[in-house]
């Protein structure tokens, strides 16, 4: 009876370890979001971009609220705010407002490997993309699982990636986004990662634009708080255009 | 030159422990003059800007212009701005334009002459306070003056309605002969399919139906290719008593991934001189960029104007 009760139970566990081990696409998407998206955060950080005329630092300050509002500002007085539907752009030059649409979009933020559409988050994977689990991967020697991600419809700004999430943290380590015709665009790589308030995220992160010649961005994370009070105003036009 | 540099000082000194923003630009121009020989002269700009960023409370800027045409040193731009929670001031001499990304919108002649319309507006010597009413919203109101004039007083409200900003203001000023008139002004802009604008003025008193204008425009970003944008501009502005009397300004631009962009832009003007420009600018090395422009008169003689030079931030 025993041995009957054993048996049953390994079996049990045997063929149902594959869905209690095997996480699908969906749920890794799922975990890796989960784990990026914060109440709300105020950070500090630099970008380096390198061309071949040599290298140049920005600093930026960056206050987010949820996924539907935040706000970028460089050092040299250049601001992006986010809202719901809608990124704006302050040139303090001309002290003009342009809310950024269409193609405008992937400019690169002062000059860097990095659009403005980068700079706001890939949005909603689930909603935007089909994912597709294809292989479990070793990325710098630590286990990874690989996923092709292909665009349910032309409303975003890489119809194809594959991305590389590693198994431990769930932390998307690598990004290579190729338009519809499979040309590789951009690579976004996690080169380190930092613990700020006891969670990890990527403290440097490289970018390479595959369109520009002799080009590279590092990010470099320096500060970060999460589940900040933030002011309701701070998301507005009087701090856009201040 | 002494009167200068105390006024620098006065203006940076409150700022020194903030981040300092300097842009030059210098241009060198071939204009056709009256004997149909050309004239040249530079134009050289540097601009200092403190302060103004989200988590301090005040914030300056300081331009000098020096043009080898005029021969003479000018303050472009020179003011100081401080705000007190939903509240701000601004004093000196800065833009005052309500809507500085069209060309031929109708508030350009609530602090313009119709005979410069597409001009620049000129920076002003004003006062103004801001209060902001929401996240897009805000109430203004400025005293402006020039030196040969008496002040424009105007208000200024704003907000936005789900993707509908809105805007009316109402401004006593200056028109001809010193004679002061109260004009009112509504603009309207969105952005489904494509971006628009619609803004109307009048002289409301003494009360001129002559003085009615109306201004729309329309602009559309394509994407070509993968980086780069095909950008097509049209605004106009007439005045429905006076139909004769109507302003163009078509403009096509082709942005270059990151590297620069070049437009193509024709202005008309009614009953007066048209042109067509031809604009380039180039980034060659990160905030290096060269600038060139080409003015071609539509009129009896098409000596164009030419300038070149660059512009670098650092």
């Amino acid at each position: 009876m025993y041995k009957r009760i054993l048996f049953f139970g390994l079996f049990l566990i045997i063929i149902s370890s594959p869905a209690l081990f095997c996480l699908t696409a969906q749920q890794i998407i799922e975990k890796a979001e989960n784990r990026e998206s914060f109440q709300s955060t105020y950070s500090e950080g630099r970008i380096v971009s390198t061309d071949r005329f040599g290298s140049k630092e920005s600093s930026f300050k960056s206050w987010s609220e949820g996924s539907e509002s935040a706000l970028l500002e460089f050092s040299d007085g250049q601001r992006v705010l986010k809202t719901k539907n809608d990124i704006y752009l302050y040139y303090p030059d001309a002290e003009v407002v342009i809310r950024l649409q269409g193609s405008a979009l992937r400019q690169s933020v002062l000059g860097s490997d990095l659009s403005y559409e980068d700079a706001s988050g890939f949005g909603d994977t689930l909603s935007n993309y089909d994912v597709e689990l294809i292989s479990d991967r070793l990325l710098n020697n630590r286990d990874s699982y690989l996923l092709s991600l292909e665009a349910k419809s032309k409303n975003v700004a890489y119809p194809k990636q594959l991305i590389w999430v590693d198994k431990d943290n769930f932390i998307i380590m690598r990004r290579e986004l190729y338009t519809k015709s499979n040309r590789l665009l951009k690579e976004i790589e996690v080169l380190e990662i930092g613990s700020f308030e006891n969670e990890l995220v990527p403290k440097v992160t490289s970018v390479v634009d595959k369109l520009k010649k002799e080009s590279s961005t590092k990010m470099y994370l320096d500060l970060l708080h999460l589940n900040v009070n933030h002011d309701k105003s701070l998301f507005s036009l009087q701090n856009l255009t201040w | 030159m002494r009167r200068f540099l105390i006024l620098v000082f006065v203006i940076l000194t409150p700022f020194s422990a903030f981040a300092l923003n300097t842009k030059m630009v210098l241009l060198n121009t071939l204009m056709p003059n009256e004997t149909d020989s050309y004239t040249y002269f530079i134009d050289a700009n540097i601009n200092l800007s403190v302060g103004g960023l989200i988590q301090s409370n005040v914030k300056s800027e300081l331009s000098v212009n020096y043009s080898s045409f005029k021969q003479k040193l000018s303050l472009d731009k020179a003011y100081i701005k401080a705000r007190f929670g939903k509240s701000q001031i601004t004093i000196g001499k800065t833009l005052l334009d309500y809507s500085p990304f069209f060309i031929l919108d109708a508030s350009k002649v609530l602090f313009n002459s119709e005979e410069s319309l597409f001009l620049p507006l000129p920076n002003r010597w004003l006062t103004t306070y801001y209060l902001s009413l929401g996240n897009f919203s805000f109430l203004e109101a400025t005293v402006a003056s020039e030196i040969s004039q008496n002040p424009t007083v105007a208000t200024r409200y704003k907000t936005e309605i789900k993707s509908l900003s809105i805007e009316s203001a109402l401004a006593y000023r200056p028109i001809e002969d010193d004679k002061m008139s109260l004009a009112s002004y509504v603009g309207v802009q969105g952005a489904m399919a494509l971006n628009w604008a619609v803004a109307t003025l009048i002289n409301i008193s003494p009360f001129d139906k002559n003085s009615l204008l109306i201004s729309g425009a329309v602009f559309k970003p394509f994407s070509v290719a993968y980086s780069d944008t095909l950008t097509v501009k049209f605004e106009s502005l007439l005045k429905p008593f006076n139909i004769k009397e109507f302003y163009l300004n078509c403009e096509l631009s082709y942005s270059i991934g990151n590297l620069g962009t070049l437009s193509l832009i024709a202005q008309i003007e009614a009953l007066k001189e048209s042109r067509i420009i031809t604009n380039g600018t180039f980034n060659i090395y990160q905030d290096f960029f060269i600038i060139g422009n080409v003015i071609i008169p539509l009129k009896e003689k098409f000596l164009p104007t030419v300038t070149v030079g660059f512009s670098y931030s650092f």
